[in-house]
């Protein structure tokens, strides 16, 4: 399908002007004009608009389009009419499924609202056959965006089999006085609105020059995780999705990451006194994370039990609900409180100040951080191989425990310097690395979730009469889990060696050695 | 996704306002059609306004590829696609000849377009060729029109004949009563007999309106034209039982 074309026109009089040039020039016929509303949504971190497609709702009905062509790609007739809604809320088919596709457990939000007045012209031969459609947009924004405000445009949906007759009216659209051409009208109303489309992005992605100081580049790095956690403080505070939270976390893990594993940049007693500070920070966040995944895993469990266990765990997931409000409740007040505020001011005042004057503790602040970079890095690769290489079938879960923990140090410390280095091995470096904490991760989770549910079940109520029911259906979950991770453990020692073998430290050897 | 090939031994039956109504109502559905148009005459493009360019020739159909891509056109309706006739096609058969595997030649050509489009229909030429043999073979359903008149119920009976001798599959042939005039005391008789006797016959039929016929003028098709009109629902009835006898 080809694309459409898409033009910003500066005023209604101009709009008015250009449709009156194109009835003089052209065998025109008027299909007629219609104003509707809608609204597009999106998630917070933009995946439908990364896939290349949009939704939108029209007065009755969900569309899922291609974002040039416009051409639906599943539909639904069902009007949402909510600021944000996750696939699982939708009816059965083509649009739930390939929505499940692309946002798991995003949730979409609405992005722009407005009420679009179009006419539609079409463009004819000497045949009176059309070859070409053009309409004539007027956009005002509405309700729940961010500017009242109208827009203009113009776009041009080609016919297929008229390229030449296409080409023609396309440079003659551009002699008109046409305010400029854009991508694509979705992109060209949310520029209008001012979004950032597509700017959101958990990953760590800050371009370091080599010679740059480790102080200033380190702190390059840790603003940019700070400016990921207040990104997702409104979504927290809002309750749209799992993932706020999650991204937040993950930053505040980041953050740790950096300060324990590089010293000499900052003086230590402030580095521990904030370290300290996060460490809390990410605890008060634990359950209330523990209970979102115990909820997203709500179905996957019942799944896994018999039909005859499956409500037995209906009553604990309730109280799960339960819980998780009044932990999202207290996390949110305490986002809310001056004590907050003050540890992001301090934070912030903090990354942006300048170094003391006295800095012979600073010992590596003044290294170019690429040098900084290759030693830090070098160090917990060798640590990780020192642990590593005792590992067999028979090594004690405690021991892979600390093996994920040196794993995700080094994952951090590869995310975070990433553009010091030439890309294409270190895509592989990270790419290997990524399988073995894969097969950790899935391990370390299947032993934290058995405990966990047992520690769930000593807390029920044991006198109730649908008691058993429950440890039955726990009892299932828990075996099932317990088999889940053996299997990890059976394939693990043989993933391992393959990542710490002669291949590897070649890589290792070729990246990061200092000559 | 399904070939239809609309196709008739004798002409004058209602084949191409057939292909065009039912390809429509195809398309109106949401399901990407493409209508492909060799019979010579071309009155499938001309209900459409769409030529074909000049440069288009049999050799260029039978190469298949891009040259037939670049020569589909999107018609005024959406979903809607044709790849125009030419008046050379009339030579096809020549160039058929000329060529080895000749008589699955067509079906490789068209094998392309089951990505693109969901459904396609074959506007045939009439009379038994090598032209309609390439269709038989590439075709998942044969669309036959008849005349409720002994005349085209015996050129029905010879299709039947040419696909038992050539081993094609016979239940391929949905045949279905075409310019039904129920003033006329035959047509009356035929369709009475037929349907009661002949299970294989569609039950759905299209009656003789004057409508269908101005599709000539107006050029567009009919139930685009005239929503209400019988020959409307006619053709729906047609499309959907179609539907539920290939496609279910």
């Amino acid at each position: 399908m080809q694309p459409i074309e898409t033009y910003n026109i500066q005023a209604r009089t101009d709009l008015q002007a250009v449709r009156e040039k194109i009835m003089d020039n052209f065998s025109t016929m008027l299909e007629g004009s219609e104003k509707n509303s809608e609204c597009y949504y999106d998630t917070f971190d933009w995946r439908l608009y990364q896939n290349n497609v949009v939704l939108k709702q029209e007065v009755d009905r969900i569309k899922l389009c291609n974002i040039d062509s416009e051409q639906a790609i599943a539909a639904r007739k069902i009007n949402i009419d909510k600021s944000s809604i996750f696939w699982w809320d939708l009816p059965d088919g083509a649009l739930r499924d390939r929505l499940s596709e692309i946002l798991d457990v995003r949730a979409l939000i609405k992005r722009i609202d407005l009420v679009r007045n179009v006419t539609r012209i079409r463009i004819l031969n000497e045949d009176e056959k059309t070859v070409l459609r053009v309409a004539l947009h007027e956009l005002m924004f509405d309700r729940d965006t961010p500017l009242r405000e109208e827009m203009y445009a113009l776009t041009i949906s080609p016919v297929r089999g008229y390229a030449e007759e296409h080409a023609d009216f396309v440079s003659f659209i551009e002699s008109c006085g046409v305010a400029g051409k854009a991508k694509n009208l979705f992109l060209s109303m949310a520029d209008r609105l001012q979004y950032e489309v597509g700017a959101y992005s958990s990953k760590i992605d800050i371009r370091l020059d080599p010679s740059m100081q480790s102080d200033v580049a380190v702190k390059m790095i840790i603003k940019s995780l700070l400016s990921v956690m207040r990104q997702n403080e409104e979504g927290i505070r809002n309750d749209i999705d799992t993932e706020f939270l999650h991204d937040y976390r993950v930053s505040i893990r980041r953050t740790r990451s950096v300060l324990s594993q590089i010293k000499g940049l900052f003086l230590p007693e402030l580095s521990s006194r904030f370290r300290a500070e996060f460490k809390i920070l990410g605890n008060m966040t634990n359950r209330l994370r523990d209970l979102d995944v115990y909820l997203l895993n709500e179905n996957q469990y019942k799944e896994i039990l018999p039909e005859s266990l499956q409500n037995g765990l209906d009553n604990f997931f309730k109280r799960l609900k339960a819980e998780r409000k009044k932990e999202h409740d207290s996390l949110v007040k305490y986002l809310d409180s001056p004590a907050y505020d003050e540890l992001m001011g301090s934070w912030q005042r903090f990354l942006e100040s300048a170094q003391p004057a006295d800095d012979s503790e600073l010992i590596q602040a003044a290294v170019p951080v690429i040098d900084l970079a290759g030693e830090v890095i070098r160090h917990r690769y060798a640590k990780l191989v020192k642990i590593g290489q005792k590992i067999d079938y028979n090594t004690p879960n405690d021991k892979l425990h600390k093996l994920r923990i040196q794993c995700k140090k080094l994952r951090y410390l590869l995310e975070f310097f990433s553009s010091l280095f030439p890309q294409e091995n270190y895509n592989v470096l990270v790419k290997r690395l990524k399988t073995i904490q894969g097969t950790l991760g899935d391990f370390n989770d299947y032993s934290v979730q058995q405990r966990k549910l047992l520690a769930a079940l000593k807390e029920e109520d044991q006198q109730d009469d649908r008691f058993y029911l429950l440890a039955a259906a726990m009892g299932g979950l828990i075996t099932h889990l317990h088999h889940q991770q053996l299997r990890c453990r059976e394939t693990f020692s043989s993933i391992f060696s393959e990542f710490i073998n002669q291949e590897t430290n070649q890589l290792f050897e070729d990246i990061f050695d200092q000559s | 996704m399904a070939i239809f090939a609309i196709y008739s031994i004798k002409g004058g039956v209602g084949k191409t306002a057939t292909t065009v109504n039912t390809a429509y109502l195809c398309a109106a559905e949401g399901e990407k059609t493409l209508i492909i148009d060799i019979d010579p005459q071309g009155s499938a493009s001309f209900y459409f306004r769409i030529k074909a360019k000049n440069k288009f020739k049999k050799k260029r159909l039978l190469k298949g590829g891009k040259t037939i891509d670049e020569n589909i056109k999107g018609t005024d309706y959406a979903n809607l696609d044709l790849l125009p006739s030419d008046m050379s096609f009339r030579n096809l058969d020549l160039a058929l000849n000329e060529m080895k595997h000749s008589k699955r030649k067509l079906k490789a050509i068209f094998e392309p377009f089951k990505h693109e489009y969901q459904h396609i229909f074959i506007d045939c030429p009439p009379n038994i060729t090598l032209v309609s043999e390439n269709i038989f073979n590439a075709a998942d359903y044969i669309l036959v029109p008849l005349i409720p008149t002994t005349l085209s119920l015996r050129t029905y009976e010879k299709l039947r004949a040419f696909f038992k001798k050539k081993k094609f599959a016979s239940d391929k042939i949905f045949a279905f009563f075409s310019m039904v005039e129920k003033r006329k005391k035959l047509h009356r008789d035929i369709l009475k007999e037929r349907l009661s006797d002949s299970p294989e016959l569609l039950q759905a039929y299209i009656p003789y309106r004057a409508e269908i016929e101005r599709m000539g003028l107006s050029r567009e098709p009919v139930v685009f034209t005239y929503p209400t009109s019988d020959a409307t629902s006619a053709y729906k009835k047609l499309w959907h039982e179609i539907k539920s006898r290939c496609l279910e």
